[in-house]
């Protein structure tokens, strides 16, 4: 049966926190803790490049966990069944560009008219069929930008990182 | 010669093999020292590419986006009925009259319409251009090749782009008002075309 104490340390370097205070991580320089020649004056019985090479290998696995795990995580957590989480503020900005664009142009319009004594335009329905349909044609487009970018994230990068995960 | 027992000769490392590992040691030291820090700043700035501004508008990159593109729709638009106009007035058009109205009208529409789909595509453009730039962190992450993304020049320059050809077309479209002034409208387009800081 193994020692609880073992297992005791065992949990402890698989909790990112607690092993990061293991080895007094520092994200703006996680390798600074390293001395090259801690184990210069050890006796070779003793496989001290083993030793070294290890404390390698641990210090790049924090690192990796400390950084870019949470990349990783914001970048699969973004996937949805039909795109990204994206797409509602997208959506949002397509709406505020398409009108905010129509009633721009609508005062520019105006103030045009108003030069020449004309009466300000009307919305009409021709104008507003207009605005509708450009609103349209932007919410179908900034949907078919997210499925794509979902895909090219799937089938992109995380291909990419999944394949290089099998490979180890 | 001895047979009896005791311990083995315990194996020794090679000094090759310590040296080696000194080696990357000290490389990936410097590599802390020296590309941490920028990758850091890399690092945050993807993973704060949807990130809201501090007064809860949308982040500098939208901003500058959007508003450049629409901005400059609106100028190459604004400025190609404006010229437009103004030659069909030398030509002694009445601006109040039906067929001058409907033409700018159609213009005027045209004008919207391009502003909203740059605004929309640039902002389109910045979404992904943040995913870009998590799947780039992702892959450095795990020692894979990263790849070069869209700057917002780029963007904007694509924008431009477009833009241009769509005015092209709109401009060509809008047969009435040059039929009436002759072909000065058109001409007026060009000539506004290539006096443009944009182009």
């Amino acid at each position: 049966m193994a020692n609880p104490e073992f297992l005791n340390f065992l949990s402890g370097l698989n909790d990112g926190g607690r092993m990061g205070q293991f080895y007094d991580y520092d994200p703006n320089n996680p390798y600074g803790n390293i001395n090259p020649y801690r184990y210069s004056n050890m006796s070779p019985e003793d496989n001290p490049a083993d030793k070294l090479l290890a404390e390698l290998t641990r210090a790049q696995l924090e690192d990796y966990r400390q950084r870019f795990e949470p990349v990783e995580n914001a970048l699969v957590g973004s996937i949805t069944a039909t795109g990204t989480t994206q797409i509602g503020a997208d959506l949002d900005r397509t709406r505020s560009a398409v009108i905010g664009s129509a009633e721009n142009v609508r005062g520019q319009s105006n103030r045009f008219r108003e030069r020449y004594g004309l009466s300000a335009m009307q919305q009409t329905t021709e104008r507003s069929n207009a605005t509708t349909g450009a609103l349209v044609g932007g919410l179908n487009a900034t949907r078919a930008v997210d499925a794509e970018r979902r895909d090219a994230i799937i089938s992109g990068g995380l291909s990419a990182v999944g394949q290089q995960t099998r490979n180890i | 010669m001895c047979f009896g027992g005791g311990d083995a000769d315990k194996p020794e490392e090679s000094r090759a093999k310590l040296a080696m590992a000194e080696a990357a040691a000290y490389n990936i030291r410097r590599y802390g020292e020296l590309y941490v820090p920028v990758e850091n700043m890399a690092i945050n700035d993807a993973m704060t590419s949807f990130d809201l501004a501090a007064d809860g508008s949308q982040n500098v990159d939208y901003q500058s986006a959007i508003g450049d593109s629409v901005g400059r729709a609106n100028q190459v638009y604004g400025e190609g009925i404006a010229d437009t106009q103004a030659l069909a007035f030398g030509r002694g058009l009445d601006p109040t009259s039906g067929a001058f109205m409907a033409e700018s009208d159609a213009l005027r529409s045209a004008q919207a319409k391009a502003m909203g789909e740059v605004g929309t595509n640039a902002g389109n453009q910045v979404t992904t251009g943040g995913f870009q730039k998590l799947e780039n962190m992702s892959a450095l992450g795990r020692g894979l090749e990263t790849k070069a993304y869209d700057s917002m020049s780029t963007v904007a320059q694509n924008e431009q782009s477009a833009l241009e050809q769509q005015a092209d077309r709109d401009f060509a479209n809008s047969s009435s008002v040059a039929n009436i002034a002759g072909t000065a409208g058109g001409i007026a387009y060009g000539l506004n075309r290539n006096k443009s800081a944009y182009s």
